[in-house]
């Protein structure tokens, strides 16, 4: 039966309660910090790191550039030749900016 | 009390279990060998052994030494794996390599016989170490019966 401890990542060096695991398989990039699980079976090691950081960090982002779409589309349609024309699609993308931003605070 | 040979010990890398059939066997044997034996799991073992987790950590101490491997699996698959052996006389776990106990049997037929319980890690005339054994307590005698050492 596999061994299940508590683990961490950085840079593809695997470490549990203070040292190093190796050589371990890293079941994602293993590139930036994460934390996550080893799995010892024997003398085999396996990472799964824990990706809820790396999805709330993508919401972020997507958050900013939507907020920064809706910002210039507004800047945009108070200056056309029609103002308010685009005021339709401004809110259809707030809406999903909203959207976005419920479903960050509620990540399970 | 009948005087058979029901206890038997089993030395597997290192690591001691030892199965009684009657409940008087375990404190005569304790009170005619002076070892001190302890209930762990479905058999009895020394007291220092019972700590034993099932894995160790490379770098980290397991059993009072550094483990020199990452493993998971029972205590004495790690022992194996990290080249360790319970030496009952000092009661700790040391590496193998620092046994320096020579191997005193005298062969008795099909079995070997000694008056004292095998340390593992024990050497042989020929270098080669003894890692497992299974033997008998004779308690006529108040000496060990071993029907299988295994050396490597």
């Amino acid at each position: 039966m596999a061994k299940i401890l508590s683990a961490s990542c950085q840079s593809g060096s695997v470490t549990t309660e203070g040292y190093v695991i190796s050589p371990a398989t890293i079941l994602s990039q293993g590139v930036k910090a994460s934390t996550g699980i080893a799995l010892i079976e024997q003398d085999q090691m396996t990472y799964v790191t824990s990706n809820a950081s790396d999805i709330k960090d993508l919401i972020t982002n997507l958050e900013s550039i939507i907020s920064d779409v809706v910002s210039a589309l507004t800047g945009i349609d108070a200056v056309t030749t029609a103002p308010g024309s685009n005021a339709a699609l401004i809110s259809a993308i707030t809406a999903a900016k909203a959207a976005i931003t419920t479903q960050k605070d509620n990540l399970k | 009390m009948g005087w058979t040979y029901t206890l038997k010990i089993q030395c597997v890398s290192g690591f001691f279990i030892i199965r009684d059939e009657a409940t008087w066997e375990i404190p005569r044997f304790i009170s005619m060998v002076g070892l001190q034996l302890v209930s762990f799991r479905d058999f009895w073992t020394f007291p220092f052994l019972v700590t034993a987790e099932d894995y160790s950590l490379k770098g980290k101490q397991y059993l009072g030494v550094t483990a020199t491997k990452t493993f998971e699996g029972e205590p004495w698959d790690i022992m194996a794996e990290n080249g360790l052996v319970y030496d009952f006389g000092a009661g700790l776990v040391k590496p193998i390599s620092t046994i320096t106990q020579h191997l005193y049997i005298k062969d008795a037929g099909q079995f070997y016989v000694s008056n004292g319980l095998l340390v593992p890690g024990s050497l042989r005339d020929d270098g080669k170490r003894v890692t497992d054994y299974s033997a008998r307590f004779l308690w006529d005698s108040n000496s060990f019966r071993y029907s299988e050492v295994v050396c490597g």
